[in-house]
């Protein structure tokens, strides 16, 4: 008993350290591809959108994927334009081989990146930012009946609730004469 | 003079699909419906009010903003789902049972997926060349959708079993008070056994 007790507690006490370090990780973020696998010299490039939160602000930052490597190269070597105006880049906080705009870009946007290694500059060809994607779904007409589904549901809920509260716990059965 | 028949000494599995399945359901679906409208929250900042999707953080995002963004947090809610899917199933019968079935098959799913993206947000790798966490219909569809269709997925099956199985006719297959007539107050001739 106190073994198994004792194994249940350590168990406990490992999920949590192990959960520990992901609470804050970021989660439920999209991110589209803008653009992939483009060539840049030795470098296969993809170009993210992805939409970071910076404080109460949150904009869509553009992500230059270094694909399938396992960092970056300097920050000072890549180099990005939206609408020919130079935006910084950073190394991104959601993936290793990312480097990461610090402002957003919106739909219409012509990007340019062009990447140096001291000798050579490979640039890349200009993309300009799509439309954000339209739902394949009638999204307002599925919202709209699972907002009335869930209002019935909820009343309905709300009555069998008091009356399972009404009733005794457990099951009860007819009194039966003794014999 | 009269005496009471007595249960037979129950475990917890089977009391929580017995006497206790009803409140149990219920409390169940209580957690269930909160979940829910706080994705149809999302769903509709988005969708009906035309907000941008960053900031479409549902009624609890707008207070605590790391609760959305928390993988951990998704997760454990999909596990809790799961656990109380496979908890209460077997206090139900015949189609009930069918419909319960299917809604923890669904929910099966979507719990692999939320397990993919913790492990990627675990270990800092991303999937499919992705800058961030994501699962496999998320190739697809985008997330807010394909969560809010999951999450849809599953509370219709589950509704339509507890509908089933609360109905009077099922009253004499289970072994539960789910489907009993409402009890009167101050009714008589009924002793809790």
């Amino acid at each position: 008993m106190y073994a198994r007790r004792l194994l249940g507690v350590s168990t406990a006490a490992f999920l949590a350290l192990g959960l520990a370090t992901p609470v804050l990780a970021h989660g439920d973020h999209d991110a589209r591809p803008l653009a992939r696998d483009l060539g840049a010299g030795p470098h296969r490039i993809s170009l993210w959108q992805v939409y970071p939160d910076a404080s109460t602000a949150m904009t869509p930052h553009l992500i230059v994927m270094f694909d399938g490597e396992a960092s970056t190269p300097p920050a000072d070597d890549v180099a990005v334009t939206v609408n020919a105006t130079p935006m910084a880049v950073v190394p991104s906080t959601t993936t290793a081989n990312g480097l990461e705009t610090t402002d957003g870009v919106v739909e219409g946007d012509v990007l340019t990146v062009a990447i140096s290694d001291g000798t050579q500059t490979w640039r890349l060809d200009p993309v300009i930012v799509p439309p954000p994607p339209t739902s394949m779904l009638p999204m307002s007409e599925l919202i709209y009946s699972s907002i009335f589904l869930t209002f019935a549901t909820a009343i309905w809920m709300a009555r069998r609730t008091a009356r399972a509260w009404r009733r005794p716990a457990v099951r009860a059965t007819p009194a039966t004469p003794a014999t | 003079m009269t005496e009471t028949t007595t249960a037979p000494k129950q475990g917890f599995i089977e009391k929580l699909n017995g006497p206790w399945h009803e409140r149990a359901l219920w409390v169940y679906l209580t957690i269930v419906i909160v979940h829910w409208v706080e994705h149809l929250f999302q769903a509709a900042q988005i969708w009906i009010l035309g907000m941008p999707r960053p900031q479409a953080l549902g009624a609890l995002g707008y207070v605590f903003p790391w609760l959305v963004k928390s993988e951990v947090m998704h997760f454990t809610y999909a596990v809790l789902m799961f656990i109380g899917l496979v908890l209460l199933r077997r206090g139900f019968h015949g189609t009930a049972k069918s419909w319960w079935t299917a809604s923890l098959v669904i929910q099966g799913w979507h719990l692999f997926e939320h397990t993919l993206l913790l492990v990627q947000a675990t270990v800092g790798q991303n999937l499919f060349g992705s800058p961030v966490p994501t699962s496999v219909l998320q190739q697809f569809v985008p997330r807010p959708e394909l969560h809010l269709l999951y999450n849809f997925a599953v509370f219709v099956p589950m509704i339509v079993a507890m509908w089933l199985h609360t109905r009077p006719d099922q009253a004499d297959v289970n072994q539960c008070s789910c489907a009993d007539a409402p009890m009167r107050v101050g009714q008589t001739g009924l002793t809790g056994a």
